[in-house]
């Protein structure tokens, strides 16, 4: 029982690559260039699953499996054309034949309704192809003809393949096989083909003939005619004698090479029928399945191995501590002023091996983001069907690599924000037309590396965001003050306000309450940013980037009191001290200081956390990036240094905490906060309305200077 | 939960054909008072380390700490019953426990007992004498000069919240 389950397992596996596979086939079919090459990949890849779902009998999988095939079939056999609306209707099929894997791994044998549907669709491409006389045979998928044999054209009655290696007592025993082939002629026609090299003269041995024949033979007389003949040399030499059957068979059938191999009477049978002229052999699943496993085998070549999440989670966890002991272990070397040479390079060595263990642990978990992205492509096809939209997705760049832990945590946002467009921002075909624009609106999603950091972006062509919409709605809902002036960018920005999420506000089809905010705060929880870029009538783009892993952490350290802290080293932007930093305090209490031409807040990180001492042991200031546009600084006493460290939950044992991400543990063994800082920013500014306090924004503001106010 | 057949004031080495479960708690010492958690839940008794605090917590939880790689939190006992804040010295210990899937660290003013109880020899709280989240007492054990509250970690410390 056990076993089959485990076979049960793999089957499942198995399906998921093949469907995957399937996907980039059809995915490439889409242009219409119907690459025979593409078209049989894909063919076998929906066989495979047929043959696999009839050994674990999963019925309904074999029946949708089969139309399927029979679709594929006829486009192979150039019946039915590759055309974009016939791909379409496959990668709807492919999207049918996941759900019922799915469904069958749960062990739900009901044929699910859309597979029904699908099934008729399906047959009826397969059936009403171009060459309508076929049809009857479509409704079974036709096996291949059967190749005409290349080697041989043997066009008469009988045929045999004889395949004849002389031994090494051949030509000694006074033979020779240019004789034999020429005596082999008062038999009938005769074809021969060489095997074989002839070595180097040097090592010719001139006894022994390094060559092998393949001989077709065309006669009118029986096997045990043939067979007579070569009597005399089996002794010498090593004879196959195998009748040609219609379908032909490779020259070297194990039959052929057996030695002094007779053919067995059973298939001594004169075969009558010419190979070429063969009618399809009516049963194609048997002999299809048996090239199946053959052929599948070079879709997946790739070596894999799979490992529980867990294991490698422990494993990254252990090198974790390593990175920590060595560097508590360096430390103290420092620390005891041991100056031993050997030590020290001993201890760089090691430091360097342990990082790029830490990196091929870390790469372990690395995943293209290639699952996620098809599943966003497939959610785009069936929201276009429910809302009655046209819409193409082009997706690029989905062999990035992230940690699978960012992978699993970005799927809920990017099926937030392609919901989005796909509601609010592509319009109907008909809106789309009079707006001079292609009735088929687009998606795309891509990913690219840059530097530390994946970004992803999600645009669309449609409508983008009304911003005089987004703005009434805001003042409405008081998070902006009426009569206050905001920049086009103020404005787009406002859809991240958690009191005005756009799926209340530009459209209800949606009507799932969960707003632009929750997916920012999500990404920032990933230590990630969002940004956006709108241009209205043209469409929408959002950016997401992310760290290409959550376990560790370039961080800087520093210290408030005798507490250190570390900022993501992403979210830095400089450091100076507190007196380049200048900072003026407003009437408020507030503080800001000028860099750059831009008002910045200043926040006492020692405020804003609660921790002991007074102020006046501030002494630098770390710009940071709170998010896409706002910066501000931080007040710290001590800047302690750069170090990577490894990300440790607050959550797993206590619970998330204001204003932190994360906690890390010191080279002293004790643990330090990681600053969540676009949170400290909101921490800073608790609930404060979009307001615009004068004091902070003299007349010749400029648009950036504006933007620190944001509660994101 | 509660055995009908009163126990009495039973010592501890009660033999086991006293009927009901048998049960061990760890006790501890926090000020004159004894309380008592299932001994399936502690993981581990430490000394007394200064803890990274957190901001914005409540004033019984003390902060987190290191625990072999692991980021635990630490509350205060006394603090957490209504008490004053623990001044902590070196001798004062954290008792790691784990409620669900989490570990905390409880901090008390020392480890005192193993004691082994019945399901009959608890008892229920009187209602309305404790003066603090008796909610957090799931029984009485008393033995014979003192009595131990059983304390339920899940409502003393929710989780997440």
């Amino acid at each position: 029982m056990s076993d089959l389950e485990d076979y049960t397992a793999v089957f499942f596996q198995e399906c998921d690559e093949l469907l995957d596979d399937l996907e980039d086939r059809l995915g490439a079919l889409i242009d219409g260039s119907g690459d025979p090459e593409i078209v049989h990949a894909a063919f076998r890849a929906v066989h495979s699953i047929k043959g696999g779902a009839d050994a674990f009998g999963f019925r309904e999988l074999v029946a949708f499996a089969h139309a399927f095939e029979a679709t594929m079939d006829a486009i192979r056999s150039d019946r039915l054309a590759a055309s974009p609306e016939v791909c379409e209707a496959l990668i709807r099929g492919r999207d049918v034949l996941c759900d019922l894997v799915e469904s069958a791994r749960n062990g739900d044998t009901a044929l699910l309704p859309a597979a029904e549907t699908m099934i008729e669709e399906l047959s009826a491409l397969s059936g009403a192809g171009p060459d309508a006389g076929m049809a009857p045979a479509a409704a079974m998928p036709t096996e291949e003809p059967a190749e005409p044999e290349e080697a041989f054209d043997l066009a008469e009655e009988r045929a045999y393949r004889i395949r004849f290696t002389p031994g090494p007592d051949f030509q000694t025993s006074g033979h020779d096989p240019l004789r034999l082939i020429q005596a082999l002629r008062s038999l009938g026609a005769v074809q021969v083909q060489v095997e074989g090299e002839i070595p180097p003269l040097a090592d010719l041995d001139p006894d022994v003939c390094p060559l092998v024949w393949e001989i077709g033979l065309e006669t009118e007389s029986g096997i045990d005619a043939v067979d007579s003949f070569f009597e005399i040399y089996r002794a010498m030499a090593e004879i196959g004698i195998t009748p040609v059957e219609a379908e032909g068979e490779p020259p070297s059938a194990p039959a052929a090479t057996a030695p002094s191999g007779t053919a067995p009477p059973g298939r001594a049978e004169p075969v009558p029928a010419a190979a070429g002229k063969a009618p399809p052999e009516p049963a194609p699943t048997a002999a299809s399945a048996a090239a199946a496993p053959s052929s599948a085998a070079p879709i997946k070549a790739a070596r894999t191995l799979r490992v529980g999440l867990e294991r490698i989670d422990r494993l990254v966890n252990m090198v974790g501590e390593i990175v920590i002991t060595q560097a508590a272990m360096a430390q103290t070397l420092a620390d005891q002023g041991v100056a031993d040479l050997e030590l020290g390079h001993s201890t760089d060595a090691m430091t360097r091996q342990i990082r790029e263990l830490q990196e091929s642990v870390m790469a372990i978990r690395a995943q293209p983001v290639k699952g996620v992205f098809s599943r966003m492509a497939r959610l785009v096809r069936d929201l276009a069907q429910k809302l009655g939209k046209e819409v193409r997705t082009e997706i690029s760049g989905e062999h990035t690599e992230i940690d699978s832990t960012v992978i699993n945590e970005l799927a809920e946002p990017l099926i937030h924000l392609v919901r989005n467009a796909m509601d609010h921002g592509i319009e109907p075909p008909d809106d789309r037309e009079q707006a001079g624009k292609p009735r088929q609106g687009t998606i795309s999603i891509a990913a690219k590396h840059r530097g530390e950091r994946v970004v992803i972006s999600i645009a669309d062509d449609g409508r983008g965001i009304d911003r005089d919409r987004v703005l009434a709605k805001a003042v409405e809902r008081g998070v902006v003050e009426p009569g206050v002036a905001l920049t086009p960018e103020e404005i787009d920005q406002l859809i991240f306000h958690p009191g005005l999420s756009t799926a209340n506000t530009v459209s209800n089809v949606s009507g799932r309450g969960v707003g632009m905010d929750v997916v920012k705060r999500n990404i920032s929880a990933l230590g990630g940013r969002v940004g956006l870029e709108n241009r209205p009538r043209e469409g929408t783009r959002i950016t997401i980037s992310l760290p290409l892993s959550l376990a560790v952490l370039d961080g800087m350290t520093i210290a408030v009191d005798d507490q250190r802290f570390v900022i993501p080293l992403g979210a830095v932007v400089e450091s100076l001290t507190l007196a380049e930093a200048a900072p003026h305090s407003l009437p408020s209490g507030a503080q800001v200081m000028v860099r750059r031409g831009e008002y910045l807040p200043l926040l006492s990180v020692r405020d804003a956390l609660g921790v002991e001492g007074t102020r006046d042991s501030e002494q630098m200031v770390v710009i940071v990036d709170t998010d896409a546009d706002a910066r501000m600084g931080l007040l710290v006493d001590e800047l302690i240094g750069q170090r990577q460290v490894v990300l440790k939950s607050l959550e797993a044992n206590y619970r998330s905490v204001p204003g932190i991400s994360g906690a890390t543990i010191l080279s002293d063994g004790r643990a330090a906060l990681i600053l969540d800082v676009p949170a400290l920013h909101q921490l800073a500014s608790p609930g404060a309305p979009f307001t615009r306090p004068e004091a902070a924004t003299p007349g010749s503001t400029r648009p950036e200077t504006a933007k620190m106010e944001y509660v994101q | 939960m509660i055995d009908p057949r009163e126990p009495a004031d039973m010592g501890p080495e009660m033999g086991p054909e006293m009927g009901g479960e048998v049960a061990q708690y760890v006790t501890f010492a926090v000020g004159d008072r004894s309380f008592g958690i299932d001994i399936m839940s502690v993981g581990e008794i430490r000394q007394w380390t200064l803890p990274t605090p957190l901001p914005h917590q409540p004033e019984w939880n003390r902060g987190v700490l290191n625990l072999r790689g692991a980021i635990v939190p630490v509350h205060d006992l006394r603090a957490r019953l209504g008490g004053e804040l623990t001044d902590p010295t070196p001798n004062h210990v954290v008792v790691i426990a784990s409620i669900g899937s989490q570990s905390v660290g409880i901090l008390v003013d020392a480890v005192s007992d193993i004691l082994t109880v019945r399901a009959g020899q608890i008892r229920a709280l009187p209602p309305n004498v404790s003066e603090v989240d008796d909610s957090a007492i799931s029984g009485l054990v008393s033995t014979g000069d003192s009595m131990v509250a059983l304390l339920d970690l899940d409502r003393l410390f929710p989780s997440a919240a």
